[in-house]
């Protein structure tokens, strides 16, 4: 079989705020003031993988498509500088109404114009974290979602991805193409980027498409959510599965008043003989129900 | 009709996930303001069995599909069996842990049936009968505030030790009901091998339990006796950037500033005093023990439940204790 199969690898900037909060007026956006772009770290880690292949000889090309304003162009940049052969920009205002529904839905037209049966994508980006990009784009694609990838292999006209699970388990997963695959962060080494050919790919040409070229219009486009407003986070008051026993009257009263947060009190040392130590600990997993049964203990 | 509040159960290896009952008592609450009850949806060879779990902290009614199919999370099948549940009954809120498995069977049910989903919500409003979720944006640096796009019962998943457990409530009966596989219209994906993680060559942070060293241990073969608990424990050894430049242990395992962090739902620091840079490695940990000669450690301050002993002495004594209760459990 040829190698001309190219692999579309989404990248996208990500936005965060810099020093104190500012929202614009009406509460919709951030104020531009506090908005600052900065690198989708999770993205390198897709399109390490894309680069991997094509040095084995086992896929062509290396597309990287963006959909954002063209604060973009330095995420494109970083992904050419990196070994990508070419970068597409999907040309979207700032302030454009989009979940991250709506963007994997733009992205999966863009993609489909260009041809594309085999994407990769990071499985959340470092700013919205949401998730819903790779998933969303594979839905309109019409293609299979692989998500939570850490290592992907090509064979024929399928693909089989590793997928990490919680507690270090793993299982793997096949589908036949056209195929999303989304992958978790830290799973391979990123290449290092030196400043001259990130300086290199700054001048290097990126092609721009604008939604009416793709047909598309921005209102039109699916949404799960509609932003009502953003707000400074607020951290919610944990609580706890139980009352710690010993607690005086005072303490438990305390504890249900400020909904399970207690104060940082004065810790008691305990010492004695191992045994009773031992029975404290024990005592402590019972109560966080740590001694489960399943097995683990290899000796 | 009334308006519904479920969550889906997430479990492993027979039990309950500790954010399944986190949902439960956040479901409890809206299912209150909005005037509704509470449902869980659980999948699995067999999963009858934690209908009474469910009950006490919360589920009135618990929709059971239990299929040695289900054994494994296989995303078609699960979708389309929960996915047409969610249809017939019309809940008004699904909570989905976000986790490997909820995130992604959420988003699949969402996308399929063209219902809003709000993915990663820290918080849940009820205003005027209708759900407002938040969820952090821009890095976490600032919430957003959203409301549904779209109609159909509204999903959303939330991330484990975000809510925190409610105290269970008194022993009741949830009605069960049995649901039914769909078989998916057009599967995607395969299901290929199953390799469950390792403890002892896990990567630490993900591991569950984590037994760390320092230098209080003394020496490259008392290093023996933490690794010796782990395994009693099931869990992973870590250790102080000390014990790596000691060359007791390798730098995979460190904890701390130039070394991993971690948090899991146990830390044992067995003769670490407390350093920064170490404690900012591993004080997020949902319990923590610690282990040292010295009482006025720095370590006891964070530590859950402080012990003034000898690691030598008191970790053989551990590890037989903690055999004996899982051999017992």
């Amino acid at each position: 079989m040829t190698v001309a199969r190219e692999i579309f690898v989404c990248v996208k900037a990500a936005v965060t705020v810099a020093g104190m909060l500012k929202l614009a007026p009406g509460d919709a956006a951030l104020d531009p003031s506090c908005r600052r772009v900065v690198r989708n770290e999770a993205d390198a880690f897709a399109l390490e993988a894309a680069l991997a292949l094509r040095e084995r000889g086992e896929a062509g090309r290396v597309v990287c498509v963006l959909a954002g304003p063209d604060t973009g162009g330095e995420a494109l940049a970083l992904a050419l500088a990196m070994g990508a052969d070419r970068a597409v920009r999907i040309d979207v205002p700032e302030d454009a109404p989009l979940d991250p529904a709506a963007t994997g839905a733009l992205l999966a037209t863009a993609l489909r114009r260009l041809g594309a049966r085999l994407v990769f994508a990071a499985q959340r980006s470092d700013d919205g974290r949401s998730g819903v990009v790779p998933a969303a784009l594979a839905h309109h694609l019409g293609a299979a979602y692989l998500s939570n990838a850490a290592a992907v292999r090509l064979d024929g006209d399928g693909v089989e991805i590793e997928r990490k699970l919680e507690r270090g388990d793993r299982e793997t997963w096949t589908a036949a193409l056209p195929a999303v695959v989304a992958f978790e962060p830290g799973v391979n080494v990123p290449r290092y980027v030196s400043v001259a050919s990130l300086v290199l790919a700054r001048r290097a040409p990126q092609e721009t498409v604008s939604p009416e070229d793709l047909g598309v219009t921005l209102e039109g486009l699916p949404r799960l959510t509609t932003r009502l407003r953003l707000a400074a986070p607020r951290v919610r008051p944990k609580k706890l599965g139980a009352m710690a026993a010993g607690q005086s009257t005072a303490e438990r009263l305390s504890q249900i008043m400020s909904g399970g947060v207690t104060a940082k009190k004065e810790k008691k040392v305990l010492k004695g003989a191992p045994a009773d130590l031992a029975a404290e600990v024990l005592r402590l997993l019972r109560e966080r129900n740590l001694l489960g049964g399943s097995g683990g203990d290899a000796s | 009709m009334s308006a519904s509040v479920w969550v889906f159960v997430e479990h492993a290896r027979g039990e309950l996930e500790r954010v399944t009952l986190e949902l439960l008592g956040e479901a409890r609450r809206l299912a209150r303001e909005v005037g509704g009850d509470v449902g869980a949806v659980a999948l699995g060879a067999s999963v009858a069995g934690f209908a009474e779990v469910l009950a006490r902290h919360g589920a009135e009614t618990v929709y059971a599909f239990e299929d040695p199919r289900l054994e494994r999370y296989d995303p078609d099948l699960f979708a389309a069996s929960i996915g047409s549940l969610c249809a017939s009954r019309a809940p008004t809120l699904v909570l989905f842990p976000a986790t490997t498995t909820g995130s992604d069977l959420a988003l699949r049910i969402a996308l399929e049936r063209e219902w809003p989903l709000a993915p990663r919500c820290v918080n849940f409003r009820a205003r005027d009968g209708r759900i407002e979720m938040v969820r952090p944006v821009a890095g976490e640096k600032a919430h957003e505030v959203v409301a549904p796009a779209r109609p159909g019962p509204v999903l959303a998943t939330v991330p484990p030790d975000v809510i925190g457990i409610e105290p269970p409530g008194a022993p009741r009966a949830a009605t069960l009901v049995r649901g039914e596989l769909v078989a998916p219209e057009r599967p995607t994906v395969t299901l290929g091998d199953f390799l469950p993680g390792n403890p002892r060559t896990l990567d630490l942070s993900e591991a569950e339990v984590v037994v760390a060293a320092g230098r209080g241990v003394g020496s490259k073969e008392n290093i023996r006796l933490v690794e010796d608990l782990a395994a009693a424990l099931g869990g992973s050894v870590g250790c102080t950037r000390v014990v790596v430049d000691l060359g007791w242990l390798p730098r995979e395992r460190q904890v701390g500033q130039t070394g991993r962090t971690v948090r899991p739902r146990l830390y044992v620091a067995c003769g670490i005093s407390g350093a920064t840079q170490h404690t900012i490695g591993m004080k997020e940990s949902a319990a923590i023990v610690a282990i040292n000669t010295d009482p006025g450690a720095p370590i006891f301050r964070i530590a859950d439940l402080a012990l003034q002993a000898d690691v030598t002495e008191l970790l053989p004594e551990l590890a037989a204790r903690c055999r004996e209760a899982r051999r017992g459990s």
